[in-house]
């Protein structure tokens, strides 16, 4: 008897595939800043576009600076562990930069 | 030089550094300082645990500094960070479905249909994804096709896509997905009694 679970999940991933009309990323992103020039046509296939649908409000998500006070805690430790990365990660790239011009003048 | 006045695009322009030598930091760090935030909160949302998310951002930012030459400006930035931040989420939401934050990386559909559901009628006869997509269409609201969309074509759990989006009802996603799937059922239904009666008329014809 056929898996009708796996027929379904096949079913909408087929469905929820990129299509030849899709939008890439670059173009929905001068959509949404109403920048693109074919505009009407780019408006009927977002309309009827679960995909592009998704895309478009994936991007809008990320380029929000909305952050909801539940995550604000936890996005200001990742954001200072970022930075404080960041700056070993230069202190080792200029020892490393040192140390090898040090070799040089030697 | 004020590096608060160039725009993302300039800083990337002028970081770029003939082939051999590395980028200048100060400019690297002006450019990630805008946006740590955003991608804190995006691995965050992916993850639910700081410290997975930490080391995910990580990931994302060794990987647009080193292909920083790639950007070819043909997009904003932040645009082009948001492609490489979502391929490195997915990628590593596939390969490590559950973090210390998920409660069990739960994906919904996978087992049989119960008896009243119509899914299987629908897959056998929505050969053509573009009638699925057209169902789709038709059937759901923007926030259930989302959701839709990021659990059955994206694979992703609905933990993550319950905090990607936002969403604040008590069970997340995953009353969007329950939802869908009844509107879905609803619709595939009376397409089921439509096609039934045609074919009933063809027959009497």
């Amino acid at each position: 008897m056929p898996d009708r679970g796996a027929a379904e999940r096949a079913l909408w991933k087929g469905a929820l595939s990129p299509t030849e009309g899709c939008l890439t990323l670059e173009e929905l992103e001068r959509w949404s800043d109403r920048r693109l020039p074919d505009r009407a046509k780019a408006n009927a296939h977002i309309a009827r576009c679960p995909r592009c649908q998704t895309e478009l409000a994936m991007l809008r998500e990320f380029q929000s600076a909305a952050t909801h006070p539940a995550e604000a805690d936890a996005v200001s430790w990742i954001t200072a562990d970022l930075e404080r990365r960041f700056a070993e990660h230069c202190v080792r790239l200029t020892l490393a930069v040192g140390s090898a011009s040090d070799r040089n003048h030697r | 030089m004020n590096l608060e006045r160039l725009s993302d695009e300039e800083l990337v322009a002028r970081a770029r550094a003939p082939a051999g030598s590395p980028p200048a930091v100060e400019l690297i760090d002006e450019l990630f300082r805008r946006h740590y935030g955003r991608v804190a909160r995006w691995c965050f949302r992916f993850t639910g645990d700081r410290e997975s998310a930490a080391d995910l951002a990580q990931e994302i930012f060794a990987k647009v500094y080193r292909s920083l030459g790639s950007f070819q400006g043909q997009s904003k930035f932040s645009t082009w960070l948001h492609s490489v931040a979502k391929n490195e989420c997915l990628n590593a939401i596939k390969l490590r479905p559950i973090w210390p934050g998920e409660a069990g990386g739960e994906m919904l559909g996978e087992r049989p249909d119960s008896d009243e559901s119509d899914f299987g009628f629908a897959a056998e006869r929505l050969s053509s994804a573009h009638l699925a997509r057209q169902l789709l269409n038709e059937a759901l609201d923007e926030t259930e096709k989302t959701v839709f969309a990021l659990h059955f074509g994206e694979d992703l759990p609905v933990e993550a896509i319950t905090r990607l989006l936002g969403l604040r009802n008590a069970s997340g996603a995953k009353a969007y997905i329950v939802s869908a799937r009844r509107k879905l059922n609803r619709l595939i239904q009376r397409w089921k009694v439509r096609e039934q009666r045609t074919m009933g008329e063809g027959r009497e014809s």
